[in-house]
């Protein structure tokens, strides 16, 4: 049974994130070390209904004492998040998404999220040597052919 | 050449509206590539701006909502690309994005498609409700369910609830919950040839007949399911009146309070309704739907009914 978070306890999935600028409509439910994003009306609807197997987004998932963002909860979250953010260029992205880390120096160890201009890219993990290795599912890379043959 | 099943050419001598030439010929042909952009995560504006400067050659469909159809892409396999990965972009054939078109979403709405696999038509919907709305997207099968799943997971629809269970029996217990039902129901297929020749080659009149049954229930059990005032659009993506204008004029008869309305679609080429088939005539409200086959647009064959709920 998934435990509905309360808005106080939002902040654990991000130090960086500013809770109350996250529109109002969206709640986040707990199972294990996974986190969902819902809407009140999806979550009120569900009581409804049998056989529900998800309700909205699986947003996030905890890694020790951090939580790292899935592609989706990068997007929701992103435009809320004050700092850890990474910003790559359309090259590195594209490499991103072929699940190549980026370099970057000067960063704390942990979780970072990475962008491009408006857009959201999942998290990665930031390792000693300073690059960021993308935590993205296989399914959500893009080939190494990726392009037009 | 393509090879046809002699109960395939027994329904061709029935369809005196269908070229044979015309549609083995458009069959041929793979679907022109569309997309729909996603306007839940994003602004339509950014993604387009976005792709633009990708190499991306968009041309906007007249007959959907942030439908556009593929000039140009950076890559060979749109799939294989970041804005597909990233749930930027949604692939679909272009009449496809037709039903829910029809079904009117607005904002706020409370949705449910009852035949979702794998998802493209629940994903536009979600869209479309934004997130005072919400889309029950169910389907029967466990291994569809996860398609299902993951494509509503990449369109990041946070108003989207999953469920696996029989769709004939969906209005026990959610009768009355809903604005707008989709029923794209399972069907034979006829009107998406492109996609696999050999359907034509093992198609059977049985499968039509055993079908028929199912998809009047799963009409019948997504009708109840509707609020009075509510629409329910009934689609398939096959040619065969059995399955189409049969279903619709049997449903007629058994709900003289559903009133069909007319579908008519601007930019979209449609033909009329059959009145009667295999001996039965069917009710004259049923020249309201839309049909049309593979040739008429360069795209899929579909059947599409719009019923209200007084």
């Amino acid at each position: 049974m998934a435990r509905i978070m309360g808005r106080d306890s939002f902040s654990t999935l991000s130090r960086f994130l500013r809770v109350n600028d996250l529109p109002s409509q969206l709640v986040f439910t707990e199972k294990g070390k996974k986190v969902r994003c819902v809407t009140h009306t999806a979550l009120e609807t569900a009581t409804r209904l049998k056989g529900v197997v998800t309700m909205g987004v699986y947003a996030a998932k905890k890694m020790g004492e951090d939580y790292y963002l899935s592609i989706e909860g990068s997007q929701l979250l992103g435009p809320y998040l004050e700092g850890g953010v990474v910003e790559v260029s359309m090259n590195e992205a594209e490499n991103w998404m072929r699940g190549a880390p980026i370099e970057r120096s000067g960063l704390e160890s942990g979780i970072a999220v990475v962008k491009m201009g408006w857009l959201f890219l999942g998290s990665g993990r930031v390792s000693r040597d300073g690059r960021i290795y993308p935590l993205i599912p296989k399914e959500r890379m893009i080939s190494h052919r990726n392009g037009k043959g | 050449m393509i090879a046809l099943s002699e109960d395939f050419k027994m329904l061709v001598s029935q369809l005196p509206d269908l070229d044979l030439e015309a549609y083995l010929k458009a069959v041929e042909e793979p679907l022109p590539e569309c997309v729909r952009l996603n306007t839940l995560k994003f602004r339509e504006e950014d993604v387009k701006e976005f792709m633009s400067r990708r190499g991306w050659r968009l041309e906007p469909l007249a007959w959907v909502r942030h439908g556009y159809r593929v000039l140009e892409a950076p890559v060979t396999n749109l799939g294989d690309s970041i804005e597909h990965m990233l749930g930027l972009i949604y692939i679909q054939g272009p009449v496809s994005m037709l039903p829910v078109e029809v079904l009117d979403v607005r904002a706020g709405d409370r949705c449910l498609d009852l035949c979702a696999a794998p998802g493209s038509k629940s994903t536009q919907m979600a869209q479309l409700v934004g997130l005072d709305g919400v889309v029950v997207a169910n389907d029967v099968s466990s291994k569809r369910v996860k398609a299902l799943s993951f494509n509503l997971q990449r369109w990041g629809a946070v108003n989207s609830i999953v469920t696996l269970t029989d769709g004939r029996l969906f209005s026990r217990w959610a009768a009355g919950l809903f604005y707008r039902v989709l029923v794209d129901a399972p069907c034979s297929s006829l009107g998406v040839v492109s996609k696999d020749w050999s359907v034509l080659k093992r198609y059977r009149y049985n499968h039509s007949r055993r079908l028929q049954p199912l998809q009047a229930a799963l009409l019948e059990s997504g009708y109840r399911c509707l609020k009075p005032g509510g629409v329910i659009v009934y689609s398939t993506c096959t040619i065969h009146p059995l399955e189409n204008e049969a279903v619709i004029s049997r449903f007629l008869e058994r709900h003289p309070e559903a009133r069909l309305e007319e579908v008519r679609p601007a930019g979209l080429r449609w033909r009329r309704p059959l009145e009667e088939f295999g001996g039965e005539r069917f009710s004259p409200e049923v020249e309201k739907c839309f049909k049309c086959y593979p040739y008429d647009n360069g795209g899929e064959g579909f059947f599409i009914a719009k019923i209200r709920r007084e």
